[in-house]
């Protein structure tokens, strides 16, 4: 037998990971902005006899749109590729969420109703009589609290009793006319004549003549309706359903007012002191993981050395299996020695930052500065992101709305230093040379990012549509959260990372022991020396690279044979090292996520503006610094 | 809905077509026309219009419409069997009918603004919708003529009258943003601004909220 499917549906940063991780065991982003999932997610789940298949759906305002994740999610729904709904509310903005809900009756869809952030509403003095809307929806309907768990539990068996909900909006008298006249003209049900004046595709089982025809009687009565109205059907439509959201509500929510809180959310959204909270963030947030990293360092490469490397040397092997070992004990050192420490507390950080919900008041801040590169302060979401990763952070610029944004947007966060580059940063520049040199490589990118966003923003046809942004909950970060969070990415880091760093050293010790190696430097080296002073080995640290970021800075380490990179290079050379690579091409993964979002040719154009970019600035950085 | 000669001719003709199965002969019997309301001058005049933008084919004394006429006038038929069907539909519904209260909009503007409002609109900024749904409840905070958002102070609470360019900025819609919600400017900076509607933050660039026309608005509860 096929397994059920059932859906979490619901407003974005409503807690459906959540819940979905509590159901299924699998861990899944869970952050405190809106747009964390962007991926439908599989999970198998047990109830007592039946197992079912369980979908983390990304967040959606509405089910009419013409986004492409409402388009997807809606034609699922039609098509039955979902056999039934959680629609997961948010007990704190009940009738903003209902909207949804209302969308979600009016498919032929059974569901069942989960209020999660009860915990929330409780604290912020707001009652909800479950019941009554229980009786309302004639649908279970389960209040519960997934950071704490509670009634979670519950879902489960109330899964079998999901229903079709009989509760029928009320509806305009000239939208009711539409629809029982589109009833008598056309034989369609009432809740397809709805989608019909709405403009959305009609259902997939209509053929396509009458689908046409169906189209045009509609559009008929919508000019007449709208006629009459002043105001566009979608809006009538929506104002109608607004309204029963807002009068169930009322029914449903009682408040009584608690205690004044402090108002910390007007101060850090303020110009003043807003602003300078928001980089004094930043810098502190990349200070602690340059200091604590370089600490942390210190102490693995020490261990390492005197427990590992230096026994190893002590033995007595072939020079073939001594190659091999050394690359690969370097490359372990390189891995887990110097860029974990640093991925690890970058990762920490920015999972708390985000579980703050600082994250939206950051994009508010940001607005006016964003709009001189023709982009507004939503993109500032992923480019904080892409401070972790890249390719995450071009996966969230879907949310932007139109093609010019994102065009603007890939750029710009393809030029982020994430985390791995922050490793080379930090890694390099600020063990050699100090924290300031490390942070005007953050001032180089940022003026670089400046000048490439406003040439952008004067070259890329298309239009801006602005910034519509729902703030997050502002909040301590729990730290159960940040952990299992920053877990995730620190669990790619070992699986994926590592077993590639392993590999590629061990090739790299073989291409090493054939000679290889000193051919291709030999080719690249009057490149590398003459344009950016650099010695040649530093061209096979630079390829490598482009595999992953922080294996520049490993395989520097693993061709030096030592993790004291100040006895190969002096600083000149250290510093525009560092500033290459962390320009120049972005790693594969995002380069791969580059052309997916926004196709090969797009790749291409990112990879070599940014090729082109790093080998300008180290030239230049070359040219200035040795003068 | 009103109609011209034209396309009442247009429509005749396909309807003559379609229960005949033949086409009438010109000059038009008394029999044949249904309408006597039209002139002989008005019909001939029509004909001329008619063939001129080729819907309509007179040869051999015979009025046959082209392949576009009978699109057209299958069209005007169509468009009056749906609008008659969706009057009558109209009409059996009674007033006191719960869905006529079933709007947010009841009163969102009196007919004096809307009137003020209309003119300034279709001067100032093209295809707007605003809502035209009028009471008899003369409210004193319209006095003020709307303007947009983006002029509004912290602090003060507005009522939405009508959004410009509605259809593309459906997100407004799905947050609670439509004609005749009401908001708070709770934080401004530059000209972005963050508002609460329905109890929730939201922030916006300022172009958007140069799009959304409002009024001020006493909370008198
Ligand atoms: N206080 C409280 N917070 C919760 C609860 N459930 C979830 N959260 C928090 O709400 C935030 C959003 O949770 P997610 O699971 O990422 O929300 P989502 O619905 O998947 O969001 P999108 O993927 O953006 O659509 C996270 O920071 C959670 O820790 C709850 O019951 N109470
Ligand atoms: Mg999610």
């Amino acid at each position: 037998m096929e397994k059920q499917r059932i859906g979490l549906l619901g407003n974005p940063n409503v807690g459906k990971s959540l819940i979905f991780t509590h159901l299924t065991g699998i861990g899944v982003e869970v952050s405190n902005y809106p747009g964390t999932t962007v991926h439908l997610k599989h999970g198998l789940c047990c109830s007592q006899d039946c197992p079912f298949v369980l979908v983390d759906l990304p967040g959606l305002y509405a089910l009419n749109g013409s986004t492409p994740e409402e388009q997807f999610i809606r034609e699922m729904i039609m098509r039955h590729e979902l056999d039934s709904l959680i629609v997961v509310l948010d007990a704190r903005h009940l009738e903003r969420n209902l909207y949804l809900l209302l969308q979600a009756c009016e498919y032929d869809i059974p569901l069942i109703i989960v209020v999660n952030m009860m915990d929330y509403a409780k604290e912020h003095g707001l009652e909800l009589d479950l019941n009554q809307m229980q009786e309302m929806f004639c649908v279970p309907v389960i209040g519960t609290s997934a950071i704490h768990g509670t009634n979670i539990s519950e879902i489960v068996p109330a899964i079998s009793a999901a229903a079709h909900p009989r509760w029928n909006t009320q509806y305009d008298a000239h939208i009711e006319a539409a629809c029982r006249s589109l009833n008598r003209l056309s034989q369609i049900s009432k809740k397809e004549a709805l989608h019909l004046l709405e403009g959305i595709e009609p259902w997939p089982h209509t053929t396509l003549k009458s689908k046409e025809e169906l189209q045009e009687t509609a559009k008929i009565i919508t000019a007449e309706v709208e006629q009459e109205h002043q105001m566009s059907i979608q809006q009538i439509i929506a104002a109608n359903r607004h309204y029963a959201a807002s009068r169930i509500a009322k029914k449903v929510v009682s408040h009584t007012p608690s205690k004044q809180k402090l108002d910390l959310d007007y101060l850090l959204t303020r110009g003043f002191p807003g602003i300078p909270i928001l980089l004094l963030l930043l810098g502190l947030m990349l200070s602690i993981v340059f200091m604590l990293g370089s600490a942390l360092e210190e102490v693995v490469v020490e261990l390492f050395t005197t427990y590992i490397l230096d026994p190893l040397g002590l033995l007595s092997l072939s020079p073939l299996a001594y190659e091999v070992l050394y690359a690969l004990a370097m490359a372990v050192m390189a891995g887990l020695g110097i860029a974990f420490p640093f991925i690890f507390i970058f990762y920490l950080l920015i999972s708390a930052l985000e579980d703050s919900g600082y994250m939206t008041r950051a994009a508010f801040l940001a607005d006016r500065v964003m709009h001189q590169f023709g982009l507004h302060g939503q993109v500032l979401v992923p480019m904080i992101l892409g401070l972790g990763c890249n390719v995450p952070a071009i996966m969230g610029i879907r949310q932007l709305n139109t093609r010019r944004e994102r065009f603007i947007a890939s750029f710009l966060i393809t030029m982020v230093p994430c985390s791995a580059r922050t490793v080379i940063i930090a890694g390099i520049v600020s063990t050699y040379l100090g924290l300031w040199w490390a942070f005007s490589i953050y001032l180089v990118v940022g003026v670089l990012l400046i000048i490439t966003g406003i040439m952008l923003s004067k070259v890329t046809p298309g239009t801006e549509y602005g910034m519509v942004l729902e703030m997050a909950p502002l909040r301590l970060p729990g730290p159960k959260q940040v952990l299992i969070r920053s877990m995730i990415h620190i669990r790619e880091f070992l699986f994926v990372a590592m077993p590639l760093l392993l590999v590629s050293s061990v090739v790299l010790g073989l291409l090493g022991y054939f000679g290889v190696l000193s051919w291709f430097e030999a080719v690249m080296a009057p490149f590398m020396t003459g344009v950016l002073g650099l010695p040649g080995f530093a061209s096979t640290a630079l390829l490598f690279g482009i595999l992953r970021k922080e294996m520049a800075l490993e395989t520097l380490i693993v061709l030096a044979g030592s993790a004291d990179l100040s006895t190969l290079m002096n600083g000149i050379q250290l510093y525009t090292f560092s500033i290459v690579s962390v320009l120049f091409v972005p790693c594969v993964s995002t380069i791969a996520v580059l052309a997916r979002e926004l196709g090969t040719r797009h790749a291409i154009l990112v990879s070599l503006y940014t090729v082109l970019l790093g080998i300008v600035v180290g030239s230049l950085v070359h040219l200035i610094m040795s003068m | 809905m009103e109609t011209t000669p034209c396309e009442d001719l247009l429509e005749w003709l396909y309807e003559y077509h379609m229960t005949n199965h033949i086409w009438p002969r010109w000059p038009l019997s008394i029999e044949q026309r249904r309408d006597n309301d039209l002139t002989q001058d008005t019909i001939q005049q029509c004909i001329t219009n008619l063939t001129k933008a080729e819907l309509l084919d007179e040869s051999n004394n015979c009025l046959a419409l082209t392949e576009k006429g009978i699109d057209a006038g299958r069209k005007i038929h169509q468009k009056h069997k749906v609008l008659s069907c969706f009057f009558t539909e109209m009409l059996g519904m009674k007033p006191d009918d719960a869905s006529s209260q079933a709007c947010i909009l009841e009163h969102t503007a009196s007919d004096d603004t809307i009137k003020r409002l209309d003119t300034y609109l279709s001067k100032n900024l093209g295809r707007t919708y605003l809502s035209s749904k009028t009471s008899d409840k003369k409210d004193s905070h319209h006095d003020t003529p709307p303007f947009f958002l983006s002029q509004g102070k912290k602090g003060e609470q507005y009522e939405i009258i009508a959004i410009k360019g509605c259809n593309r900025l459906q997100r407004l819609t799905d947050l609670g943003l439509i004609p005749g919600a009401h908001l708070r400017i709770t934080q401004q900076l530059a000209r972005s601004l963050v508002v609460t509607v329905k109890d929730c933050d939201i922030a916006i660039s300022p172009e958007i909220a140069s799009v959304i026309l409002v009024t001020p608005w006493k909370n008198n509860a």
